[in-house]
């Protein structure tokens, strides 16, 4: 019981603390250069990890369920399958959990460090406000990188899937899209492709909160790094449960 | 040498959970003094510092600086008075990721872009690096410097702002005895050039005693001395008379 209420007061302040993030990031002057070297750092350098795990994604699921949709003669709803299945659920959730991964754990051991060798105090020593430098910039560029990032993962797991349809049907292009995206709305993707704004803001807020508040030298480094890891995966897949059943309430009749 | 004071701590108590770290300490800093803390690990010195600039809040008691007391203050209130404080903290404190130029520029562009051109704050950072002998090292990270080259850019990022209130947390923790009274120079330039008051934490005795006007000596949270280095060297309390003492260096 202890550890659920410790749990839960934990993800309360560090929900106060990205809400905090969020209504600073409104407040002049605002960190434009920090912001988009924050977006570059957390977005750009994310791609070629998001568009590799997307293609290879992409060919995996298109050989597993190959050989399931032959057994019911249902072959040719492959392109749908891989198309609804990514980009209602799998490109969103599997690109947050590998940004948490490799984002999350950074923002977090970097900003302890700071914290440990004494950048943060000599930023608020300089009166220059450490939270908006350090902590707006980080959270606001995982909110608007997440779901261009979720973009690279639909389209690249597309490809793979393609290419993988491609070697064992001949399937072409124009067929494959067609059957792809003959099922979906622009609800079936907008929706689940802005909720990854809330991963974002989840994987900023939480890796942030560890990073600046953790004040225990290098092991704090490790401990801010691994708690901003297994925090955010822990709540990411929390909120997506929560964050279907959303989507759901207000597009009943998607492809979901 | 008495100016005004600029500093005053009036019976300042700070603990950290069960620990007093500070119990009721008062002092006074004048105006062009170079005060030198003295004390054993753990004493509350850094956490002296780190008071006077507002960083850290006393339990009890004030931290007059200038006419203010500056536990009071926050937002425009603090940030008007630490435009006058530099602060050379114990590691530097570089930022990893800005150059040692745009290390320098910050707090000038924070407190001054409205009134500076670009190019008059790249000629007033330029200038500060002449002055700690570092010119040729405008555009190198700080992890491209020796330990006795980011005190000194420390130094000068402390500086810049030409601050009435110089903070030093260990201006010698991990220089060799040559690199470490190479900072003393500087700091005793500073001194006479600018009239700048200093505080400094230190563990080095012979330092100490190049620099200071008066020496503060805490020890488990109560100041036991304060003085000039020839007062101490003459105080009752065996301590004090030990940590002065020259055979320390």
């Amino acid at each position: 019981m202890s550890k659920i209420s410790r749990f839960l007061s934990a993800t309360g302040e560090m929900s106060s603390f990205g809400l905090r993030a969020i209504a600073a990031a409104f407040v002049p002057p605002y960190e434009w250069a920090a912001s988009l070297q924050q977006l570059e750092e957390i977005g750009a350098h994310s791609v070629p990890l998001v568009t590799a795990a997307g293609f290879a994604l992409g060919i995996v699921l298109t050989l597993h369920t190959h050989a399931t949709l032959i057994k019911f003669g249902a072959v040719a709803l492959s392109p749908t399958l891989q198309a609804v299945s990514f980009i209602t659920e799998l490109g969103p959730l599997v690109t947050a959990l590998l940004i948490a991964g490799r984002v999350g754990s950074g923002i977090g051991a970097e900003l302890a460090n700071l914290r440990a060798s004494e950048q943060i105090d000599a930023i608020d020593a300089m009166s220059v406000d450490s939270f908006k430098m350090l902590v707006v910039t980080r959270v606001v560029g995982c909110i608007i990188a997440m779901p261009l990032l979720t973009l690279f993962m639909d389209f690249t797991s597309l490809v793979g899937g393609f290419i993988s349809e491609r070697f064992s049907s001949h399937m072409s292009v124009t067929l494959y899209v067609h059957a792809a995206f003959a099922n979906l709305a622009w609800s079936d993707f907008l929706a689940p492709t802005l909720k990854t704004c809330v991963f974002g803001f989840i994987i900023g807020s939480v890796s942030s909160f560890f990073g600046y508040t953790i004040n225990e030298g290098s092991a704090g480094v490790r401990k801010a790094a691994t708690n901003s890891v297994v925090l955010s995966s822990l709540l990411i897949i929390l909120s997506d449960v929560l964050l279907v059943k959303i989507i759901y309430f207000f597009f009943p009749g998607g492809a979901l | 040498m008495s100016g005004q004071p600029v500093v005053e701590f009036k019976q300042v108590s700070k603990s950290f959970g069960q620990r007093k770290v500070l119990d009721h300490v008062s002092f006074t800093v004048n105006e062009g003094e170079v005060l030198c803390i003295l004390g054993r690990s753990g004493t509350g010195k850094s956490v002296t510092l780190k008071l006077m600039i507002g960083l850290l809040k006393p339990d009890s008691g004030s931290v007059l600086v200038g006419s203010e007391d500056i536990s009071q203050l926050e937002g425009d209130g603090l940030a008007k008075i630490r435009r006058d404080i530099g602060f050379l903290f114990q590691s530097a404190a570089l930022f990893d990721s800005f150059t040692v130029g745009d290390n320098l520029a910050l707090p000038v562009k924070h407190f001054d872009k409205k009134h500076k051109s670009p190019k008059q704050i790249q000629t007033e950072v330029e200038d500060m690096l002449r002055q700690v002998g570092l010119e040729k090292d405008v555009n190198k990270l700080p992890s491209e410097l020796s330990g006795g080259m980011k005190k000194r850019a420390g130094l000068a990022r402390a500086l810049v702002l030409n601050p009435k209130l110089l903070l030093v947390d260990e201006p010698s923790s991990g220089l060799d005895r040559i690199t470490a009274s190479e900072i003393d120079e500087l700091l005793m330039k500073f001194n006479t050039e600018r009239n700048t008051t200093m505080i400094i934490v230190t563990h080095d005795v012979r330092g100490a005693r190049k620099l200071a006007d008066k020496v503060a000596v805490l020890d488990e949270g109560n100041l036991v001395g304060f003085g000039t280095v020839e007062e101490l060297d003459r105080s009752d309390n065996g301590l004090v008379r030990e940590l002065i003492s020259e055979s320390q260096s």
